[in-house]
């Protein structure tokens, strides 16, 4: 990215002010310089978002960033804005969906789904989006396609409404490419009887015909309107005219023209309603005929009520594209939405009224369901049709339904909430056995239901509940796809994230404005967990265990950048935070307090944490957001144009923590809210507060578009040619010695096989003979096994006669002592230590200013200095071969993990390695458990829990040998591999998983620190 | 372990017994008829309810040959369910055990039934740990022996009064574990060879007696006589045999028999607690071990496999150290190693290589478990022991165990 020396704006707002921004960092390095325009707008765009606030233009799109999310607001103040641009070939296109249902209006701009999302390579329309120098710099960029695709969700949905009013008539030609428009531009009579001048005549195919079985049982006789019964019987809702409104919108003429040529115009299409299912009907339809007779507001009443259960035809034209948008957003109608039942029958569409003054473009966006396509690229069709051959269900009971008829025997009173929504299993079929369950163990043993297991055709799955007073959560998978183990970590972060999204898990479920963001929330989440992307894109095996345990770790991915990296990130972060917009704020607002307090804030890049200024806690909710949403996926997969989140939260160290806060402090009450603005690869997360020392407004809030803009602008800081985070970023994860170097399981045995004679054994007892000096004694400690040790009798043998030595030498010592003894000085504790904070000092890195890769690393060169040959990688294993196939780290203090990069991890590569990984993980996650599982001990209080056992003490390590026999060809002895899993936590808050050969014996303990220096 | 088993009939849900830990308060009858029926409805819908659990209990559901439902609730340890499912086998073996396989799977009186089950309370008490102390015969589904060097003195006694019962099936049993035992014995199946140790050892002590048993896998619906006689306190020797000899016939018999053996008695009940013979020294920071044959479904464990003195500062009581083994053994066995107990492979088989060793460290004992042959051998040691020296130790250990000829295990 070029230095923003120059910012041409088409836009020349009247008042506007050129200000200059340098910053320099501690050591006078230029951060930033910056020349910004401020624009002074005062609500021409969107008043009802920046009444008379000042722009801050730090960065080049500070315009661009509120036109293009800011329609997108939701009703309550949420936002979920993304905009892709995606860097390969695929070109379908995200259209967007235009409606206006405010006034007499209808304008739609009804893009048929169907297959035609390919966009050749049209661009132009982009053009406008782009700030010029963007799209400079983007082209700059050959990495990226210029086909530039964007996905814009409006609170969740696909509603980009581009349509100017400026009077009645106000509606000009839409210069939509032609090739985009699957409906061709026709003439379109709108209720005001005006004709708009259209490309192309009607056709025939622009009428629709569709079959569909009118729902009888859902009306009752009382039943009298047409427009009820189309709502009720096929899920069409169809567009209420407010008498009202119109007639000062009106001249006389019109309005009496309206009255005999009204149509009859889909306004919405009810979730599991036939209509629905059809996936042939979207709002803005034009209902003409049923059954071949046509429709009228005069005989509409009288038609629908002569409906029976028979099949009916509907006749539908569809609308026609009508609007002046000069760049009408790519971006597609929603795919057919899975058909839905909510008990209580939640219309999530309603007609916003509009204010007077505010154009109505602005509508209460339909909270969508494509974030999954968004975030995913996964069809949401395809999503339920999955769902719908896996036994997995989601669902929210209730055990104080009212009592359920008699006369229908399957009523679904009791559920309150259930994703798929009209999914039919057997989990829903025997939900009345979970809760029995739940309601008669707690009698029995004082404690809730957590999990239970129950098998149907041979198939087991687990089902995992929490229970909420007299309400249910439950979760069930197939045991085939998710263990138990993660059951259950998915059951206890969905509970934590559905806390801190809408406070409580009751009114998540119980609200019903919160239901199309669980709908999106679980089928996330679903996505996630049931089908594990990697699997679908590598078709591998050894991916599963991989990534259940990594979806387990309630912590993200940390990438380790160089100090000097490292200090510009805090750097840059801790400038947002301060909240010194000074030369951003116009005079006024200076002197006034800040709307929001910035508690921390935390970046990603990629799947990857690099910096975390939040709270430990407060960190997990905010990665918990980001997981949940696989947000870090679709970072780690695409670049992304635009992304802004805005959301409430509760965080759980305010809201959901009963310890009481230290004596004479309080936490300010107050609301809380995440802001994630996302850039290319990077995400920025903020939690803002409200509240304390803050200006008290109003909830909901919309998202400030000072803050978004300041969020993005901190984004491009790190994209300024002296930060070129990105770059690093990059060069780390492709760098080789970016982490302990790795090997292959397959070398290994290869190794084995070539290496078969020459293996040059030295007794122990030699060693014993001949005291050496500590720095000649390790490298001969690497001679003394025959390497690599083969068959395994010898090992044995051998690791008996030496350890037992040891051993007698350094009984009833502790464990380092002995380790310190063998090992020499060189690899105990204190010289580690040494070595460790060397690397990490001044000196060090000095002299790798310029290189941005492995400073930190060079434990190692201090160590290879006294090896014979000069070793570049970095190696926390002992013996004179890498015996080390995976390490992960995770450190709970700070909620990261550390695992090599998939760099690291494809030099050792193979069918073997692939096992060693797939038990690896596996044994992992089952270690992990165990570990955890032991945690709460303190808490329980129940007498018969009294008995004294492994149970109720910290578990610090555990380590399984797993073996691998490779028969040979021509009877020759099979060869072995054994190797070590062993997982070890150290002081409860730091966890390391490693797995390694077993030639040499290893201490844990060793090797924790070393990765924990090396990394 | 377990705190609650309810016995029910499947057919129609009536309970036939419950019983329930000591310090508990028995479960009520609606309670009992709510956890039968989750079951019972979930059938109906052709869904096996298989376990439930809690942060600290688990329940698990159990039906055999469609007659009879065992439930049980137990303390939830974080185990694979193998370890449970296989004490409700046992359960319901037992009852086989004592009443036939037809009598359980054709309830035609429940109220009679009712009447002839009470006989396995004390057995089934035993199973489930409800009373007494909870061995590991049931854990690991195989008979628990004591190897003393008088044993290959003591096969021969065996075998002479074995014969003039008239009989193949001949055990003497030391303290509850077996010590020598006829060949025939030990080619019957594991449940039998647990569920014959611990009848003895549920039934309360007495000279000599007669009881029908059934034996679940190889004669589940000929009744057998099994004859006891104690020798001395702790010590008894018993005999499956047919219709003859009766038992005033044999009892005469038994001092005839004894009498030369009583030292060699004395001596090995010495070892009663100490369980392998004191010639061989193990590691000094070895705090118990357990070794189990999957082949010839034994056992060996020792609690106490150091004299006193090694150790002043003894970290874990006995009773901890039995503890600690067998929440060793349960954690590993069904999800990294395979056992003799039945459904323990499940979970090890979903690795693609196999698991030979296993190790923990706590901050007052570690654990190793290792796997040679039919050979389990899992070792508690002090905490002093280093980490990196438990393997060599664990295989020296291993072998010291295997290749001493007076431990046939």
């Amino acid at each position: 990215m070029k230095k923003h020396s120059e910012t041409s704006l088409e836009q020349s707002a009247p008042r506007s002010r050129m200000t200059r921004r340098v910053r320099f960092n501690s050591r006078g390095h230029l951060l930033q310089y910056q020349n910004g325009l401020y624009s002074t707008k005062y609500g021409e765009e969107n008043p009802q978002l920046c009444p008379g606030r000042i722009f801050a233009l730090s960065a080049l799109r500070d315009n661009k960033c509120q036109e293009n999310w800011g329609p997108y607001v939701h009703k309550q103040g949420d936002l979920f804005y993304l905009d892709v641009k995606q860097d390969n070939k695929s070109k379908y296109q995200q259209r967007g969906h235009v409606s206006d249902w405010s006034s007499n209006h209808h304008v739609e701009q009804s893009l048929n789904s169907g297959n035609s999302y390919t966009h050749s390579g049209d661009h132009s329309h982009l053009e406008n989006n782009n700030q010029p120098l963007y799209t400079k710099s983007s082209a700059a960029e050959t990495k990226y396609n210029k086909n530039e695709v964007q996905v814009s969700g409006s609170g969740y949905k696909h509603f980009k409404p581009k349509i100017l009013f400026s009077d009645q008539n106000m509606l000009k030609e839409n210069d939509f490419n032609s090739e985009n428009c699957v409906e061709s531009d026709t003439h379109k009579k709108l209720g005001n009887g005006q004709i708009l001048s259209s490309s192309c005549p009607p056709s025939e195919d622009k009428i629709k015909h569709v079959y569909l079985v009118p729902n009888i049982r859902n009306c009752c006789s009382s039943d009298k309107s047409g427009i009820i019964l189309c709502e009720k019987l096929f899920g069409i809702v169809l567009c209420q005219y407010n008498q009202r409104t119109p007639q000062h919108m009106l001249n006389g003429s019109t309005l009496e023209k309206l009255a005999r040529e009204r149509k009859i115009i889909v306004q919405d299409v009810l979730q599991a309603s036939p209509a629905k299912q059809s996936a042939q009907i979207f709002r803005g339809d034009m209902l003409v005929c049923l059954n071949d007779i046509e429709l009228t507001w005069v005989n509409l009443d009288e038609i629908f009520r002569s409906i029976t259960n028979r099949p009916v035809k509907l006749t539908f034209q569809l609308p026609v594209v009508i609007g002046p948008d000069k760049n009408p957003p790519p971006s597609r109608v929603p795919p057919p939405l899975p058909p839905k039942t909510y008990p209580h029958k939640v219309s999530t569409c309603t007609v916003v009224p509009t204010s007077p003054h505010q154009p109505p473009k602005k509508q209460r966006p339909q909270l969508g369901d494509n974030i999954l396509q968004l975030v995913s690229g996964e069809d949401k069709s395809r999503l339920v049709l999955f769902l719908k051959n896996i036994m997995c269900a989601v669902m929210y009971l209730t055990l104080d339904s009212p009592e359920p008829e008699e006369s229908s025997e399957n009523t679904k009173e009791d559920i309150v909430y259930q994703f798929p929504c009209d999914l039919e299993n057997k989990l829903v079929d025997v939900r009345g056995l979970f809760l029995t369950l739940c309601g008669t163990v707690p009698d029995i043993t004082g404690n809730n239901v957590k999990c239970c297991t129950i098998s149907h055709k041979g198939q087991t799955i687990h089902v995992v509940f929490i229970r909420e007073g007299q309400d249910l959560f439950l979760m069930g998978f197939p045991q085939s796809r998710v263990p138990l183990a993660f059951c259950e970590v998915v059951m206890k972060e969905m509970h934590r994230l559905l806390k801190v999204l809408f406070g409580s898990v009751v009114s998540a479920f119980r609200s019903p404005k919160f239901r199309v963001q669980l709908d999106q929330l679980f089928s996330l989440t679903l996505h996630t967990v049931l089908l594990n992307p990697d699997i679908i894109q590598h078709g591998t095996n050894s991916s599963i265990p991989a990534q259940v345990f990594f979806e387990s770790i309630t912590g993200a991915q940390r990438l380790i950048l160089t100090q000097e990296n490292m200090l510009l990130c805090d750097e840059i972060l801790s400038e947002f935070e301060a909240a010194d917009f000074d030369e951003f704020m116009e005079e006024e607002d200076l002197f006034e307090r800040r709307t929001f307090t910035v508690l921390g804030t935390c970046l990603y890049y990629k799947e990857y944490l690099l910096c975390n200024h939040l709270p430990v806690s407060d960190f997990q909710d905010v990665h918990l957001f980001v997981k949940y949403h696989s947000l870090l996926q679709l970072m780690g997969r695409k670049s992304v144009e635009d992304l802004v989140i805005w959301r409430e939260m509760f965080p759980t160290r305010r809201c959901h923590c009963r310890e009481a806060p230290p004596p004479g402090y309080t936490e300010p009450t107050g609301h809380w809210f995440l802001l994630l603005v996302g850039m290319k690869h990077f995400l920025l997360g903020t939690l803002l507060e409200m509240g304390g020392c803050t200006k008290t407004r109003n909830i909901p809030l919309s998202p400030d578009p000072f803050y978004v803009s300041q969020a993005k602008a901190t984004l491009l800081q790190f994209e300024t040619d002296d930060v070129a985070m990105a770059q690093c970023c990059e060069k780390r994860l492709t760098a080789e010695s970016s982490g302990p170097t790795l090997v292959s399981a397959d070398s290994m045995l290869l190794g084995i096989k070539s290496k078969k004679e020459d293996g040059s054994f030295i007794s122990p007892a030699k060693v014993q003979e001949s005291p050496k000096s500590p720095t000649i004694l390790s490298p001969t400690y690497t001679l003394l096994f025959k390497w690599p040790l083969s068959p395994n009798n010898d090992t044995n043998t051998g690791l008996t006669e030496e350890s037992s030595d040891q051993y007698r030498g350094g009984s009833n010592s502790d464990v380092s002592t002995p380790i310190m003894k063998r090992h020499g000085s060189r690899l105990s504790y204190g010289s580690n230590d040494s070595a460790g904070s060397g690397s990490s000092s001044g000196p060090h890195n000095k002299g790798k200013l310029g290189s941005k890769s492995g400073s930190v690393f060079d434990v190692n060169s201090n160590n290879s200095a006294i090896h014979p040959e000069p070793y570049k990688v970095i190696r926390v294993t002992r013996g004179c071969q890498n015996t080390l196939f995976h390490a992960v780290q995770f450190d709970s203090v700070e909620g990261v993990f550390i695992s090599p990069t998939p760099q690291a991890m494809a030099v050792s590569q193979g069918h073997l390695h692939g096992q060693v990984l797939f038990n690896f993980y596996k044994s992992c996650l089952q270690i992990r458990n165990s570990f955890h599982s032991n945690l709460p001990q303190q808490a329980k209080l129940n007498p018969r829990n009294l008995k004294w056992g492994v149970n109720s003490m910290c578990l610090q390590e555990q380590g399984l040998l797993f073996s691998y026999v490779q028969p040979q060809e021509n009877k020759k002895t099979p060869i072995t591999l054994t190797y070590w899993v062993v997982g070890r936590i150290l002081q409860q808050d730091k966890e390391l998983y490693v797995c390694f050969h077993e030639s040499i014996p290893q201490s844990t303990v060793e090797l924790a620190f070393r990765v924990g220096f090396g990394t | 372990m377990a705190c609650y088993l309810v016995c029910l009939t499947t057919a129609g849900g009536v309970p036939l017994f419950t019983r329930t830990a000591d310090d508990l308060k028995p479960l009520p009858f609606p309670v009992i008829g709510s956890i039968n029926g989750v079951h019972m409805f979930g059938s109906s819908h052709d869904v096996t309810l298989q376990s439930t659990t809690t942060e600290d209990a688990k329940i698990i559901w159990k039906v055999f040959h469609d007659s009879i439902t065992l439930i049980t609730i137990a303390q939830n340890d974080d185990v694979d369910d193998c370890h449970y499912s296989n004490l409700l086998n046992l359960t319901f073996n037992a009852m086989v055990l004592l009443v036939g396989i037809e009598e359980v799977t054709n309830i035609k009186n429940v109220e009679k039934f009712k009447r002839e089950i009470k006989v396995c309370y004390n057995l089934v008490d035993r199973i489930l740990g409800i009373m007494g102390t909870w061995g590991f015969s049931q854990l690991t589904n195989t008979a628990e022996t004591i190897a003393a060097p008088e044993n290959a003195v003591l096969q021969n006694f065996l075998d002479a009064f074995t014969e003039a019962a008239e009989s193949v099936y001949g055990c003497l049993f030391i303290d509850g574990k077996i010590a020598v035992a006829t060949k025939k014995w030990w080619s019957l199946s594991a449940n039998e060879l647990v569920l014959l140790s611990l009848l003895l050892s549920s039934l309360t002590a007495c000279t000599s007696r007669d009881i029908p048993v059934y034996l679940p896998d190889n004669h589940p619906t000929v009744p057998h006589r099994l004859m006891t006689f104690q020798l001395t306190r702790g010590i008894d020797v018993v005999v499956i045999c047919g219709p003859s000899p009766s038992l005033p016939e044999l009892e005469p018999e038994i001092l005839r028999f004894w009498k030369p053996a009583y030292d060699s008695l004395r001596s090995v009940l010495k070892l009663s607690s100490r369980n392998f013979p004191a010639n061989i020294a193990l590691d000094h920071n070895t705090l118990g071990f357990l070794l189990i044959n999957k082949e010839t479904n034994r056992c060996l464990c020792s609690i106490n496999p150091t004299f006193s003195g090694g150790h002043p500062d003894e970290t874990l009581s006995s009773s901890q150290r039995r503890e600690v083994l067998k929440s060793f053994y349960k954690r590993m066995v069904g999800t990294f190693f395979s056992s003799v107990v039945p459904g323990s492979d499940s979970g090890p088989s979903e690795f693609s290589h196999q698991t030979m060793e296993s190790y923990i460290t706590t901050e007052t004992h570690k654990c190793y478990a290792l796997m040679s042959g039919p050979h389990q051998l899992f070792v508690v040691y002090s905490d002093s022991i280093p980490t990196y020296a438990m393997r060599s130790i664990t295989h020296k250990t291993l072998a010291l165990l295997t290749k001493d000829r007076n431990i046939s295990v």
